[in-house]
């Protein structure tokens, strides 16, 4: 069983919001990430606000999802990958518990926040 | 087309209230020395403390302009003033000290009233409204910084794994690091409850930050300006004004930058784009060493 963790980049006096991912939802993130499409252009987030969300799994790869592309992150290797309709993003907010984050980023983590 | 002409300084030198003030003009050679001695010495000079508000009558200072062809290392116009050359924002001294007795002797038929020399030895404030006269930046003057008091921007001392992702923007406000993550009001136990202006704002005055509502964006005497905004309901945000004036801010765990949401810098919090901190809530003096934050 993996452990993961996963983390939203959104406050900025607050700490930032950290939660447990189920493995199940790692496997199917992990899914999503294996069959998605190569890119290079890796979108920057906005100073403030909602700046994307990231999952870390134990002893494993980080994959950190804003904007439609998730980049994954494995020792010191960095590969980036779209995210369409921010899929994988939406997933991983989702597994969030209620009331930990704002309810726009569950609903929509493309919101300007 | 005036930047074709022969370079000149026009030296106005300004004493007389009703009367038109004499002016000088250096060319040519005697130009080529004039420029040198009005060369920075280097070194930073803040403006004097407790100018004068108003004009006061008398020599007031010499007054040169650059006409011409453009002279490179000297701003466009400034003020000397006992023997330093004043800009809105740069005060430095000036290669020859004697700068205005220099002037008061280089022509035969001295147009200067017979005391002036008298008034030059007394001087030794700038007077009134040289802020009036535009300069260039960049030709070696020195700038003097606005708010002298205020933290220097030192991004590369915040941005590392071992301070970063443990202080938020209320430590780099407070330019205050805890490694906690502080909190308005933790420090002394009145955290605040809900995230709103009132409630934020009563935790830093807590922490004995002092409320400043009236500032406008202008540097206190002692101490340094904080601004404290808030997404309501979501969370808060504070910024910084720098020792040059400009505000700086660290979002969360992120790095310290002087933009905001549009990548521009940040002149007033008031008027930045601060994203879903729509709240501008009031304006904060901290005191350097008054504070206590966790």
């Amino acid at each position: 069983m993996k452990e993961a963790r996963a983390t939203a980049f959104v406050f900025s006096g607050r700490p930032d919001p950290s939660w447990d991912v189920p493995a199940e939802v790692v496997a199917r993130l992990e899914a999503l990430w294996a069959k998605s499409t190569v890119t290079d252009s890796v979108p920057a987030p906005p100073i403030l606000g909602y700046r994307g969300s990231v999952l870390r799994i134990d002893q494993g790869a980080e994959y950190r999802a804003f904007g439609g592309v998730v980049t994954r992150q494995r020792g010191q290797g960095e590969e980036s990958r779209l995210d369409a309709g921010r899929e994988f993003e939406r997933l991983l907010v989702s597994t969030a518990p209620e009331g930990l984050l704002p309810d726009e980023i569950i609903e929509d983590p493309g919101s300007t926040r | 087309m005036a930047g074709k002409l022969p370079a000149k300084l026009k030296v106005t030198v300004d004493v007389f209230s009703g009367r038109e003030n004499p002016v000088v003009e250096f060319s040519g050679r005697k130009l080529q020395d004039v420029v040198k001695r009005l060369r920075p010495r280097g070194g930073r000079h803040p403006r004097e403390p407790g100018l004068p508000p108003v004009p006061t009558l008398g020599y007031r200072g010499m007054v040169v302009e650059q006409m011409g062809r453009p002279i490179e290392d000297l701003p466009t116009s400034f003020r000397v003033a006992d023997g330093m050359a004043f800009g809105p924002d740069f005060a430095i001294p000036v290669e020859d000290e004697s700068f205005e007795d220099f002037v008061c002797g280089s022509v035969p038929k001295k147009p200067f009233p017979d005391d002036l020399r008298a008034q030059l030895v007394e001087f030794k404030i700038l007077l009134d409204f040289w802020r009036k006269w535009r300069w260039k930046d960049g030709f070696g003057f020195t700038k003097v910084d606005p708010c002298r008091c205020a933290p220097l921007y030192e991004p590369e001392w915040w941005n590392v794994p071992s301070r970063q992702p443990y202080n938020n923007c209320y430590n780099y406000g407070c330019n205050y690091r805890t490694d906690t993550f502080a909190q308005p009001g933790k420090a002394a136990g009145t955290m605040y409850s809900a995230l709103t202006c009132s409630e934020v704002l009563s935790g830093a005055i807590a922490d004995e930050l002092v409320d400043s509502p009236g500032a406008d964006n202008k540097c206190p005497g002692e101490g340094h300006l904080v601004a404290l905004v808030v997404a309501p309901g979501w969370d808060y945000h504070w910024y910084r004004k720098g020792r040059d004036g400009m505000w700086t801010h660290k979002p969360g765990s992120t790095a310290v930058t002087n933009l905001d949401n549009s990548g521009n810098t940040i002149a007033d919090p008031r008027t930045a784009d601060r994203g879903p901190y729509t709240d501008f809530c009031t304006f904060m003096v901290v005191h350097h060493g008054h504070i206590k934050i966790t």
